[in-house]
């Protein structure tokens, strides 16, 4: 036991003398790009989510609607099963909302009428901006949901885009390693080639490279969570 | 300790390199392996720690069958064999110190103790001065005393070496033999192949001749 100890731990002094700075630095590199982009994605993630992903549409009805007309209206829509929600929103309320933003309140007073029209806001499961507008009564329909939609889309394609920038370094890592390897064992192949005739056992000579490897892959580590230091900007940002 | 029966080798293309070979060593024998270049002593050597397999018949080392040996279980076996190189094998990129603890490395001797072992095998071979030297730097013979000591650090019961005093001087080569003997006078059974007929019979020796394949 003791002597299985010890020889592993010659084999990892060996493989710590052999570890490449360089090679660090590279498996660093190729873990720490991917994981990087994803933790700012994910971080910007909440931002988009605010902004309602699921279209929301403000009907401003005609002046003239009368206001049984519109509750009708409403009603119509709630009707609807392509319609989540329906929240009628009179002129009054609104010119409240409104005159509770600092610095409007005098411009409204100085205008003396409500310029505003009544509004229902519509959350929909579907796109029915363009069937909303022709509703009778209905003035304009503003779609605030589009750009959020583009938003998520843009969000969905960089996503894609770090998985596959994250496969591709991956396909690199394992290649550089092999090689790195390769290398090793070529330079060594003589001490290999004398121990193997000497008596040692495949696990001897396979030792160095195996804690190597180990060695390797944690030394990537430091570069890999400073690059997820490097994120927190954007996470306090939230 | 080795004994060979209707062994044959023939390598992959058709080359007949020994042909019904039978013979035995008691412990504590020494035997030269005499024959031309091409005679194939070196095969019959490869044979012994299992470097090569026989193609029929068997082999047998310290009662263990080589021929039927699993892979797994070769490494063991070639512990207990000293192995002399024709070409040494010896690693220029350490010192001489280091070369002979090698076999140490993966033997489970306590570091002090292979630490003794080393420089015990270089006293041995008259090299203990030079331990921190690089074999480069160190002459023909000495680079044979050298292998001898890595051969026999590990203190094996079987000693096999393959052309040891090839290219060197009459009194280096006498020197490396008398190396061999001392070993052989504690007990050690040894094997050299040789095809330096004069030094073979000034020791009165057992002697296996190989002749195209076939002992004679």
């Amino acid at each position: 036991m003791s002597a299985w100890l010890r020889q592993h731990r010659q084999a990892f002094a060996a493989a710590c003398r052999r570890l490449g700075w360089l090679n660090a630095l590279v498996i660093g590199i190729a873990l720490a790009l991917p994981a990087g982009g994803y933790a700012l994605l994910e971080s910007l993630r909440p931002a988009g989510a605010r902004l309602a992903l699921e279209p929301r549409m403000t009907l401003f009805l005609d002046a003239q609607v009368r206001r049984a007309d519109a509750e009708a209206l409403g009603k119509r829509l709630r009707a609807d099963p392509r319609i989540a929600g329906v929240r009628f929103v009179p002129r009054e309320e609104a010119l409240k909302e409104m005159s509770a933003v600092q610095g409007l309140s005098e411009v409204i007073a100085a205008l003396g009428r409500n310029p505003l029209p009544d509004a229902l806001v519509v959350t929909s499961r579907e796109n029915i901006a363009d069937e909303l507008a022709r509703l009778p009564g209905v003035a304009h329909v503003q779609a605030d949901a589009v750009w959020a939609r583009r938003l998520a889309a843009a969000a969905a394609i960089v996503e894609l885009g770090l998985w596959l920038l994250a496969a591709l370094l991956g396909a690199g890592l394992v290649a550089v390693t092999f090689n790195t390897i390769r290398l090793q064992i070529l330079t060594q192949r003589e001490e290999i080639e004398v121990s193997k005739l000497i008596g040692a056992t495949d696990a001897f000579i396979r030792a160095p490279t195996t804690t190597s490897g180990c060695c390797k892959a944690s030394s990537a580590a430091p570069w890999r969570s400073r690059s997820s230091r490097r994120r927190s900007p954007f996470s306090t940002a939230r | 300790m080795v004994s060979f029966s209707a062994v044959a080798k023939r390598y992959p293309g058709g080359l007949q390199a020994l042909k019904d070979v039978t013979f035995s060593l008691e412990a504590g024998e020494l035997a030269f392996l005499t024959g031309r270049s091409g005679a194939g002593k070196s095969t019959l050597l490869k044979l012994i720690p299992a470097i090569e397999r026989p193609s029929a018949g068997s082999v047998v080392v310290n009662g263990q069958n080589v021929s039927a040996l699993k892979r797994s279980a070769i490494p063991y076996l070639r512990r207990n064999i000293g192995l002399v190189f024709q070409d040494q094998k010896l690693l220029y990129d350490r010192s001489a110190y280091d070369n002979v603890f090698l076999p140490l490395a993966f033997s489970s001797h306590p570091p002090k103790e292979a630490a003794r072992r080393a420089r015990a095998a270089l006293d041995k071979v008259g090299l203990l001065a030079r331990e921190k030297a690089n074999p480069v730097q160190l002459s023909g013979g000495e680079q044979q005393r050298l292998a001898i000591a890595r051969a026999v650090v590990n203190r094996p019961a079987l000693l096999v070496a393959d052309e040891p005093t090839a290219n060197l001087d009459a009194e280096s080569a006498a020197r490396i033999l008398d190396i061999f003997v001392a070993f052989n006078q504690v007990g050690v059974t040894v094997l050299i192949a040789t095809h330096d007929q004069t030094l073979v019979a000034r020791y009165g020796k057992k002697v296996l001749h190989l002749d195209a394949g076939r002992l004679s």
